[in-house]
């Protein structure tokens, strides 16, 4: 930390207590954070396809909220529990409050879609072409393609008064129309539902454009041209899209800001059916179809949203992909090998000679991949330990720890099924994990295993030796391109009976024993960091400067919060970088006047957690799988990792510092709860992940070109 | 590189040569120590599960089929720890808490564990418990000079026993081991069958510890203390809580202590480990336990009372796996004791150290022959300053009256076992030889009556060196040569006396050694 750092007031006066209007509602947060997430869509010096993209991270977000969250809230007021969030809001007030909050929101995302990206687009060849704009030749050649491809898997509902109500699949698109028999003397009107099957692509390419150009046509507009053929003999009335969003069937996904309360997890997983929480319906709709839908759905009409565009905008992903239209996309920021491994360096004689901190995504994620494949040929290694949570598709690592427990290791990997999204992606493995022979342990009762952690077990001349990564992201190569995430691999002595304390206690093999330098959720991992805070505190107290600095997704765990506010008190500077949910309430007078938190949005998915204490100008720097919320320091198994290495330590104080000098996609959190973008006081923005890539282009560089002296690349030595 | 990977690279396990591991079956857990002792012992991995052996044993009297399943359960998980290690059964050391001893069915429940780990399961006993607790103290008095030069009085609140060792100088003055421990306590407690905390069960905690407190405290009423050490496994978990550690030693102060167990008492065994997380071992003894040195320190009146810093429990199995190389001073304190027990029994003080020391150098100089350890040279070294006790009695058939004080004389630092070898070597100091119907020396296992036949033979020549108490003989030399052991002497013009004695007393030597014994002088 920079002791340049103006010293703040320490106040004299007896603190003030600590109220609910103290605290920023977690839902009003995590909403202002998908607004900070959608104005990246509004940049209008971005491209557009990357423009595009926020717009569908944005809208796959507010699905997850409304289902996971607002769905919570919902069992709440059904059960008409009356419990108040730290804010002192009820789940009524919460719900109103929301949805006003939405309603805005979607507005400001159609106004930025359809005003702003989409010209651009169309500008650009890429376009969504209307029914009534194809020529008859496309339509015929589309015809075709309707008869086969969509006909025979898409069959219509019937909507018979008399039949039970239909159950229909949350976030799907659905055709509702009006079917009128005229062969009757009174012209009889029934309805039919469609629902588009997930796997059908929902931009079809329109045929016969331009070389360079992609016209498509949505899904549900090339059904609704052809619908007539469901029913030649009858005449199709009137016709809505919507769209339902249900409290269950949802897939908890922990790297996104959402949560459950821990609380509401359990009443969710007891819970056998699943209620309506959201309906979408695509404007244009009549008035009864609108209050047919909503019946159909046993929706309130506050759970109601009619859009005044397209359903569904998380399918712009495919669009924000597409190939070619480079000059749409954003310049890539390459991942660059660390300076601290050479190149064809055996990782273990690496780190050997230090311990090596990565940055990912700017600094390569394949040095942990390399201990691991390294691992699993290398003759020492007796045996490998790891913590799988979300693994990629076909992921190196499961199969390089298949490749391990084949050669006779002892493989020991702890498979977190909770993690529901990949669920059968990672059941799937782990039956081949099993056959090799290792040994798999699927989660703890009680408790996620969030942690990230491998240990490799290696005899060095006769002795034991204990390698270890610690991280604060997934085992995952792809999401390690996108997420920021902090690598930390070391040999320590301690560390590595820590490591193995920790297997020990998670495989069951042992209680919970005194770790020597980590510590583990829910073992005393948020009493370590409230001493820390605690310790700065009395440090303030006592007259001596005092510091903190704070990293981390979500900031919502109440103790937490309230030790951060009597360190400010205390007048301890702190300045925290939370990416979404922050319910500490910054700037309040005789509270936390000395806390400053600011939130980043930019290309990469800010991950990492990094948290440091001044100490007296001695700084502790810890990185850590958990975030500041209640349900990872009491609910879940995590790691924090104190980064003893003098080299990697002050690295982390520079990525935090950097993190801190953001100019560009850094927003500071007002009292009120609004975020304002940080201007540059002088010169240009400084935007951090910019800086970061620079930087790891400049180091790798540096290696490469420092030396007049070539480096042959020579055979690989053999292990052993 | 990956691609270059082919499952024919697979590999053996590499050769381990320098891991062991230690497994105790304590009193309320079983737990496993993996380390390295390649020049000091460096602790790898410490795996721990509850057991309620103490809760079995004192409750019942017998431990439990559950408790039974738990235990392999736990062996099980614990071999496959060590294997991952490459530790071969031959490295692995297995523990048992002594107050097993006490369990109708412990024959069997060691059988048990033996089946299941394929490994030796031995029971530890009060001697190296004793030793430990010994040693502990002499650390924090060698780092805290106000601990060496005042009188400092340690105990030690074991589940089934309770030591306490006075200090004066440095030096070890009294000790003394009592048949009374929390567990003892505690589950006479909960035989009452009622709820954790009811004010019965809290009186009658009180009641036993009263027990405990008035035994020790008459004992050492006439010695002044100036500091007192309480170590133990439950005391030093909580110890952390309290104060921080300076010195290797926490300095806790006797009000809080009592806050502190007042708090702990309240609290049902969750909320306990919950509490304690860190540092916790056996919550189930804590409370009785900060009971017990709370009345002690309160009797004695301390204001603070001194606590060593560390898990006992992790050192006592550090300790076990390092084979005891039992350090000089502590020999030099199990000699001190013995001499106080022969000064008891009003043995010739002269003669027994001069036939100790001539043990002690024979013992030595034929390591070659016997193959020995330094354990039973203490042995014989105790057996030869205590061989005569049974004189007080009657010098006719001395050794077997020197038997059975021995059997029944506690001495510092010495185990049960150690004891019954130093009396059956008292036994056999004379001209009889041992027999398989002798009682005692029949019970030994082989290896144990092997060693009787090896260290009976030094003492019986030891012994002769000084055939008439007088010292004549001041010095020796050995020097074994085709078949015979030439022993010069300095002192006596003629040692054909002895030369007798050791014709008639050693032909236990010839058999053993094959060597024939001859004195000569300069």
């Amino acid at each position: 930390m920079k002791s340049s750092s103006p010293r703040p007031k320490t106040k004299k006066k007896p603190a003030v207590a600590i109220t609910d209007q103290h605290f920023i509602n977690r839902e009003l947060s995590w909403l202002a954070f998908n607004e900070r997430v959608l104005e990246e869509a509004a940049r209008p010096e971005l491209p557009a396809l990357e423009r595009l993209k926020f717009i569908a991270i944005t809208a796959s977000n507010l699905d997850e909220f409304f289902m996971v969250r607002v769905g919570a809230l919902q069992i709440l007021r059904e059960q008409r529990r009356r419990v108040r969030d730290h804010a002192g809001l009820t789940p009524t007030q919460q719900w109103d409050a929301i949805y006003e909050r939405v309603s805005q929101f979607i507005a400001r995302q159609f106004e930025i879609l359809d005003g702003d990206i989409l010209p651009i687009l169309r500008n650009h060849g890429i376009r969504r072409v209307r029914a009534e704009e194809l020529t008859p030749s496309q339509r015929n050649q589309l015809e075709a393609y309707f008869a086969e491809q969509i006909y025979p898997v898409l069959s219509p509902i019937a909507l018979d008064d008399d039949e039970p109500r239909v159950s229909i699949p949350a976030l799907q698109i659905a055709v509702l129309c009006n079917v009128i028999d005229k062969s009757t003397g009174t012209p009889e009107s029934r309805k039919m539902l469609f629902i588009l099957p997930p796997n059908l692509p929902r931009h079809i390419a329109v045929p016969e454009t331009e070389g360079g150009e992609f016209f498509y046509i949505n899904l549900e507009d090339l059904l609704q041209l052809f619908l007539h053929q469901y029913f030649p003999s009858e005449r199709i009335g009137s016709i809505a899209r919507f769209r339902i969003s249900r409290n269950s069937d949802i897939a908890l996904d922990d790297e996104s800001a959402f949560d459950l309360a821990s609380e509401m997890e359990e009443i969710l997983e007891a819970r056998l059916e699943s209620s309506t929480i959201r309906v979408e319906i695509e404007a244009g709709a009549t008035r009864e179809m609108v209050s047919f839908i909503r019946a159909l759905a046993g929706a309130r009409p506050a759970q109601v949203f009619e859009n005044s565009g397209e359903l569904d905008l998380r399918s712009y992903f495919q669009i924000a992909g597409i190939t070619g239209f480079e000059e749409l996309k954003v310049d890539t920021w390459d991942a660059h090998a660390s300076p601290s491994i050479e190149p064809g360096e055996n990782i273990f004689d690496a780190i050997r000679r230090n311990d090596i901190l990565l940055h990912h995504p700017f600094e390569s994620f394949d040095p942990i991949l390399h201990l691991i494949e390294e691992a699993a040929a290398d003759p020492d290694v007796v045996a490998i330990k790891q913590i799988l949570y979300r693994t990629a598709k076909n992921s190196r690592i499961i199969s390089a720890l298949i490749r391990a427990a084949q050669s006779g290791k002892h493989v020991t990997v702890l498979v977190e099924l909770k993690a529901r999204f990949d669920e059968a992606r990672n059941l799937e493995r782990a039956e081949e994990l099993l056959h090799a022979g290792a040994q798999i342990i699927y989660g703890v009762r009680g408790l996620k295993t969030h942690a990230k952690i491998c240990l490799v077990m290696r005899r060095e001349a006769g002795h034991m030796v204990r390698y270890m990564h610690f991280g604060t992201g997934n085992y995952n190569e792809s999401t390690s391109r996108l997420y920021t995430d902090i690598s930390y691999l070391t040999r320590r002595h301690e560390y590595g009976s820590d490591a193995s304390a920790f297997f020990n206690t998670v495989t069951g093999r042992s209680r919970f024993v005194h770790f020597e330098r980590l510590s583990m959720a829910p073992f005393g991992l948020r009493e370590r960091i409230i001493s820390k805070i605690e310790s700065e505190t009395s440090r303030a107290l006592q007259g001596e400067e005092a510091e903190i600095l704070l990293k981390m997704n979500s900031l919502e765990d109440r103790t937490m919060i309230e030790a951060l506010y009597r360190a400010s008190q205390a007048g301890v500077r702190i300045r925290i970088n939370v990416r979404g949910i922050c319910c500490l309430r910054p700037g309040v007078k005789g509270v936390s006047d000395n806390i400053e938190v600011t939130s980043i949005i930019d290309r990469y998915l800010e991950h990492a957690r990094i948290f440091c204490f001044r100490q007296g100008g001695r700084p502790v720097v810890f990185i850590s799988s958990a975030d500041f919320m209640n349900r990872n320091l009491s609910k879940r198994v995590e790691l924090l990792i104190p980064v003893d290495d003098p080299a990697c330590r002050r690295r982390l104080v520079n990525i935090l510092e950097s993190t801190f000098e953001d100019t560009s996609r850094a927003r500071r959190l007002n009292s009120d709860g609004s975020y304002t973008s940080i201007q540059p006081t002088t010169g240009k923005p400084r935007r951090s992940q910019e800086v970061f890539a620079k930087d790891s282009a400049r180091r790798a560089r540096q290696r490469t070109q420092a030396p007049d002296l070539l480096v042959p690349h020579t055979p690989k030595k053999q292990a052993g | 590189m990956p691609d270059t990977l082919t499952n024919e690279q697979a590999a053996a396990t590499p050769k381990n040569t320098e891991e062991r591991a230690v497994i105790y079956v304590g009193p309320t857990s079983v737990s496993l120590i993996i380390g390295s002792d390649a020049d000091k012992w460096t602790t790898l991995d410490h795996l721990d599960k509850p057991l309620p052996i103490a809760r079995d044993v004192f409750r019942s009297g017998a431990i439990t089929r559950s408790t039974v399943e738990q235990a392999t359960d736990a062996l099980r998980d614990f071999l496959l720890t060590c294997r991952e290690y490459g530790i071969t059964r031959d490295r692995i050391q297995l523990f048992n808490t002594n107050i097993l001893i006490e369990a109708t069915n412990h024959e069997i429940f060691l059988n048990r564990l033996q089946v299941t780990t394929g490994l030796d399961a031995r029971l530890i006993d009060d001697g190296d418990m004793t030793r430990l607790v010994y040693q502990i103290s002499l650390r924090m008095l060698k780092r805290n000079p106000e601990l060496t030069s005042g009188r400092t009085f340690v105990t030690h609140i074991g589940p089934g026993n309770t030591r306490a060792l006075y200090f004066v100088k440095g030096k070890l003055a009294a000790y003394t081991n009592y048949r009374l421990g929390i567990f003892r306590a505690r589950e006479a407690m909960a035989n009452l069958e009622e709820g954790p905390t009811s004010s019965h069960q809290w009186s009658h905690l009180q009641e036993h510890i009263r027990g405990v407190v008035d035994q020790l405290t008459k004992d050492y009423s006439h010695i002044k203390i100036d500091h007192h050490v309480a170590i133990g496994a439950e005391i030093q978990s909580v110890a952390p809580e309290l104060a921080n550690p300076v010195k290797g030693a926490l300095r806790i102060k006797e009000a809080e202590l009592g806050t502190l167990s007042e708090k702990l008492a309240r609290l049902n065994p969750d909320e306990l480990v919950r509490e304690l997380h860190v540092n916790y071992t056996g919550g189930e003894g804590i409370v009785p336990a900060l009971q017990t040195n709370l009345a002690l320190a309160r009797r004695f009146g301390d204001e603070t009372i001194w606590v060593p810093d560390g898990d006992f429990q992790r050192e006592l199995m550090a300790d076990m796996v390092l084979s005891s190389p039992r350090t000089i001073t502590f020999q030099e304190e199990v000699m001190q004791a013995a001499r106080e027990i022969g000064a008891k029994y009003n043995t010739d003080r002269k003669h027994a150290d001069h036939v100790s020391n001539f043990a002690q150098q024979i013992f030595r100089e034929l390591q070659h022959l016997h193959g020995l350890d330094p354990r039973h040279e203490l042995l014989l070294r105790v057996a030869a300053t205590l061989h005569e006790v049974g004189m007080f009695i009657s010098p006719r058939e001395h050794h077997k009256h020197s038997l059975y004080i021995l059997l029944n004389t506690e001495i510092f630092g010495l185990s049960t076992r150690d004891r019954i070898m130093v009396a059956l070597l008292a036994r056999y100091h004379r001209r009889y030889n041992p027999e398989p119907n002798h009682p005692h020396f029949s019970d030994l296992s082989r290896e144990d009556r092997m060693i009787i036949f090896k260290l009976a033979a030094l003492l019986r020549l030891a012994d002769s060196l000084d055939r008439n108490h007088a010292q004549r003989i001041r010095t020796i030399q050995l020097r074994p040569e085709n078949g015979r052991l030439y022993i010069a002497t300095t002192g006596a013009d003629d040692p054909t006396v002895e030369q007798v004695a050791i014709n008639s007393k050693c032909d236990l030597f010839r058999e053993i050694y094959g060597h024939e014994i001859l004195l000569t002088t300069p």
